[in-house]
């Protein structure tokens, strides 16, 4: 999150009404990691988005209306006093009802529960879009969000085989390795992970799958652990790690 | 020096063919679109060394020093054909939006690279075979990757991802980027990284041969539990599992991987 102590410089920057002293000061921050480019860029997009939509024209109606009401607010003279003490009373009347429980409970249960899948939506979609980030770190903390996710979503799962099997960064690829085994009931999940055993040309990410696959008790992925020995001119120490591996699984 | 018996060879070997080729030992210097505003370094060398340190300036300057060129690079062929090509000084360099990008070295010359950068900037190297990749003073996004070599990063800030096969990983964090995850994985060498006293952050480490070391107060969790279901095998006894733990109360997930090394978490 962008501190707030740098909101303003942000909100002139989303604004363009920056200073060069300013802007400088906003580029500064940026380049001591102090804010997030990316967080920048995705509120540029808010922004953006935010212009765009149609906020209907006043109309003369509007202010006809606007008048009346205002006629009709000072033909009531009620002392300021008096009104706030209504209003305390009131907000104090709806703090007890909400905390008696006049909401019933099974209907903020399911408040809560639409909150909760919302937020899990939102961080879903993050997650996918930070997945094919042009920065390896962004993909890394992407991985890593998958952690707070639902485990039974065929989405996520689906996103991290993919990495598995095409981000360029090794690490982020071992990453997905471990993110993917809170996922492994799935059977799909599994042959997906057994299938990528050949692609993987990584010795890290190789030897990573052999744990997982002897973790998950997989047999199916035999065979692929000997293709792969057949393929490569491998580290001796790899080699004998995928050998133990395949007898475990025998 | 592995580097001096090849050079030492294909000198005698220049001589032979009578081909008077020098060893080159250039600068090349790189003005940014955007000076003063964070960059990016990508650079991949087959065959050689890197060494990338960070300096008060504005310019990416590039020191390299490259192998003699190979035989088929002759000025004059055995049948009399004269060269009209242009000397090959081995690799291309370019920039857009303050991204500098080194490419096309040839696959089987030694490159060697000394470059300078500017203090904010990110780094994108790879690196097959030759010396250790060193990385100093640098404040951005750093992704290493080696395979039969180590990498050395000294007062560092920011986040790192690095990965090698053979070699050791030394990594001194200055200070470090809050909310930001980090990778280190080796293969046959040691994990040895130093972060600041106050970092907060969670740990996730894995040696199988080896063993894990640290000087932090880490509070640790239970073995991995993330596994969907355990295989029925009895085998799995031995699985190898990764370690968690919190430093100062946890944070960002610092991963750290090898298989026959020792890993160290130092603090500053």
């Amino acid at each position: 999150m962008i501190d707030e102590k740098y909101i303003g410089l942000v909100t002139g920057h989303l604004q363009n009404t920056l200073t060069e002293e300013e802007r400088r000061q906003l580029n500064g921050l940026i380049g001591e990691g102090k804010i997030d480019p990316s967080e920048l860029r995705e509120m540029e997009t808010v922004c953006a988005g935010l212009d765009s939509l149609n906020a209907p024209e006043p109309g003369p109606g509007m202010s006809r209306r606007f008048h009346a009401m205002l006629e009709d607010e000072k033909g009531r003279r009620w002392p300021v006093l008096f009104r706030r003490i209504v209003y305390a009373a009131a907000f104090f009347l709806m703090g007890l009802m909400a905390g008696s429980g006049l909401l019933a409970p099974d209907r903020q249960d399911e408040q809560v529960a639409g909150l909760a899948t919302e937020v899990s939506e939102l961080k879903e979609m993050m997650m996918i879009n930070l997945l094919s980030n042009a920065s390896p770190i962004e993909r890394l903390k992407a991985v890593q969000i998958s952690n707070d996710l639902a485990p039974a979503d065929q989405r996520v799962a689906a996103a991290l085989l993919h990495t598995l099997n095409t981000d360029s960064n090794v690490n982020v690829r071992l990453a997905a390795v471990n993110a993917l085994m809170r996922h492994a009931a799935n059977p799909e999940v599994r042959q997906g992970m057994v299938s990528s055993i050949t692609m993987q040309e990584s010795p890290v990410v190789q030897i990573a799958l052999a744990d997982a696959m002897q973790m998950l008790g997989e047999g199916q992925s035999v065979d692929e652990f000997r293709k792969l020995l057949e393929q490569n001119e491998m580290d001796a120490t790899v080699r004998n790690k995928l050998e133990n591996t395949i007898a475990s699984l025998i | 020096m592995k580097a001096y018996p090849f050079t030492l060879a294909s000198a005698l070997f220049s001589l032979l063919l009578a081909v008077p080729a020098l060893a080159q030992e250039q600068q090349v210097v790189i003005p940014l679109s955007e000076p003063g505003q964070p960059g990016t370094l990508e650079l991949s060398v087959i065959r050689g060394s890197v060494s990338v340190s960070g300096y008060d300036g504005d310019e990416v300057i590039i020191n390299y020093d490259g192998d003699e060129e190979p035989r088929q690079s002759r000025e004059e062929t055995e049948d009399g054909l004269r060269r009209i090509s242009p000397g090959n000084s081995g690799f291309e360099a370019s920039e857009s939006n303050n991204t500098v990008t080194v490419s096309n070295l040839s696959p089987i010359r030694r490159m060697d690279f000394e470059i300078s950068v500017p203090y904010n900037f990110s780094l994108e190297l790879a690196l097959v075979t030759g010396d250790d990749i060193t990385v100093d003073n640098i404040n951005g996004e750093i992704a290493i990757s080696h395979v039969n070599g180590g990498i050395t990063l000294t007062n560092v800030g920011g986040s790192a991802t690095v990965n090698t096969v053979n070699g050791d990983i030394t990594a001194t964090n200055r200070e470090v980027a809050e909310q930001r995850p980090m990778a280190f994985s080796s293969v046959n060498g040691d994990i040895d990284v130093t972060l600041p006293q106050t970092v907060q952050v969670s740990a996730r480490m894995n040696s199988e041969m080896g063993e894990i070391y640290t000087d932090f107060d880490m509070e640790l969790d239970e073995g991995d539990d993330q596994t969907g279901s355990p295989g029925s095998n009895a085998f799995n006894i031995s699985v190898n599992r990764w370690m968690n733990g919190t430093i100062n109360g946890g944070g960002p997930e610092y991963m750290f991987k090898t298989l026959r090394g020792d890993i160290f978490i130092r603090r500053q």
